[in-house]
């Protein structure tokens, strides 16, 4: 189970990748944050809401009105240009930061090993 | 889905209420109200679903600064007073955590029949103390008086036994949470919302137990003003009058017996809600009880007494009326006890779930 605080500057990244096949709202993000990610990690309806509006008000997602399938008022969210290209910039960081952390573990673990 | 209501309700209203608050409190809503929906779908019960749904929830101060409350919400840098309520000043104890509060709940269910036993053994304890030394003056038994006395005492002090060993068991799993039960903890809004969810699920049981119970202690002492009345001229008169007592005990036993296996979820419930910081609302309780006992007390004792003297004179029964007293004050004792019931019914009556 990942702890909330090792992933938490990532959920904006979860969010906007599920974004990218088309509009979503609150409750189906987390139900498919949760399921794509297993057992590994929950994520709070807080956690889930404080990042849709973080975007939101950074302009990489927009907002709408809409209507679930039973006649329920829902927001919806669909993500923007820049938050296209936000994405694309957070995959080359997570993918660096990766490669840095990945190369300080493995040099651990080699020097560990005789 | 009212629960979920009234645990945003508690979770918000702390918080000026603007659009964007207003707003977030509606959206969270609705995910909590979907993820309900899906939980009962998947065949939770009812009050699983509320508790997992809160367990989800995550915690307020993660949307304050989208919400632009955090000032509100970490008390060190907010100005004294404004939304914050007042800091209690009893000392502040660790909050009380849902896993806690579900173990808690669990051993009360897994302890009640035990706890229940050992009361009902302790009302019928004094039976055969009451009745085998009259039932051997009578000649029913070929014992003389002092065995009579004597098998009386050892079927006591074995009933009391049994009560006690039982009462021990019970403590030793419900002693883990003391500290629950003595209120020396603050109250935590998610097990509030959810021992109030288990008391609402299991009232209607409760109260049922209840009215059964109070009719049973009502028509306690009928067969012992019927028998002291109608049989006081038979040979065999004052044995009847002890059946009567026995059959009291009985009775009151009987009550406590069905109501008090449907009291778990209230006790824990009230137990649970009542954390070091609502000190005055335990007060207004105990002023409430006091309230409807005193009720109670003042027709039951001129009753008992009216039929203390009706059954001495008119039966002539001076020597054998006095057992009214001594039964009449367990009698009172158990109604009592059920008026603490009825009292926390009014009180969860008045502060429904909205």
């Amino acid at each position: 189970m990942i702890s909330a605080d090792a992933i938490r500057g990532y959920v904006d990244v979860l969010v906007l990748s599920l974004l990218r096949t088309g509009p979503s709202y609150a409750y189906e993000l987390a139900q498919r944050i949760t399921a794509i990610s297993g057992d590994d990690y929950a994520i709070k309806q807080t956690t889930l809401y404080s990042a849709v509006k973080r975007l939101e008000s950074s302009e990489l997602v927009t907002s709408y009105a809409g209507v679930s399938p039973s006649g329920k008022p829902r927001t919806y969210y669909r993500i923007s240009e820049s938050g296209l290209a936000h994405f694309d910039l957070k995959v080359d960081e997570w993918r660096s930061t990766k490669t840095v952390v990945d190369r300080f573990i493995n040099e651990a673990i080699e020097g560990a090993t005789p | 889905m009212n629960v979920i209501v009234a645990y945003l309700d508690s979770m918000f209203n702390a918080y000026p209420q603007t659009p964007r608050l207003l707003e977030a409190k509606a959206e969270l809503q609705a995910m909590m109200e979907d993820a309900y929906a899906s939980f009962i779908a998947q065949g939770d019960s009812e009050n699983e679903a509320v508790g997992r749904v809160i367990r989800d929830f995550g915690n307020l101060e993660e949307v304050a600064p989208v919400l632009g409350i955090s000032a509100d919400l970490t008390p060190d840098s907010a100005p004294a007073g404004a939304a914050q309520a007042p800091a209690p000043t009893a000392p502040r104890h660790p909050p009380v955590t849902l896993d806690e509060a579900h173990s808690y709940a669990d051993a009360q269910e897994r302890t009640r029949f035990r706890m229940t036993a050992a009361i009902v053994l302790f009302v019928l304890s004094p039976a055969g103390i009451v009745s085998l030394p009259v039932a051997a003056k009578s000649g029913l038994l070929a014992i003389t008086d002092e065995a009579g006395i004597f098998i009386g005492i050892i079927f006591l002090l074995v009933l009391a036994a049994i009560g006690v060993m039982l009462l021990i068991s019970t403590s030793r799993e419900t002693a883990p949470f003391t500290r629950l039960t003595e209120s020396h903890f603050s109250p935590n809004p998610v097990v509030t919302s959810w021992a109030e969810s288990l008391a609402a699920q299991h009232d209607r049981p409760r109260i049922r137990a209840l009215q059964v119970a109070i009719a049973l202690w009502i028509l306690a002492p009928i067969p012992l003003i019927a028998f002291a009345l109608l049989l006081d001229d038979s040979p065999l008169g004052d044995f009847w009058v002890v059946i009567g007592v026995v059959l009291v005990l009985a009775l009151v036993a009987t009550g406590l017996g069905v109501l008090l296996p449907h009291t778990w979820a209230q006790t824990v419930a009230e137990n649970l809600t009542s954390g070091s910081g609502k000190l005055g609302s335990i007060a207004d309780a105990s002023e409430d009880e006091r309230s409807i006992v005193s009720v109670i007390a003042a027709f039951y004792w001129p009753l008992l007494t009216a039929v203390f003297l009706a059954w001495s004179f008119i039966g002539n029964a001076w020597g054998t009326s006095w057992v009214i007293w001594p039964v009449g004050a367990v009698l009172f004792g158990a109604i009592a006890a059920g008026g603490e019931a009825v009292e926390s019914y009014r009180r969860a009556r008045r502060h429904p779930l909205s």
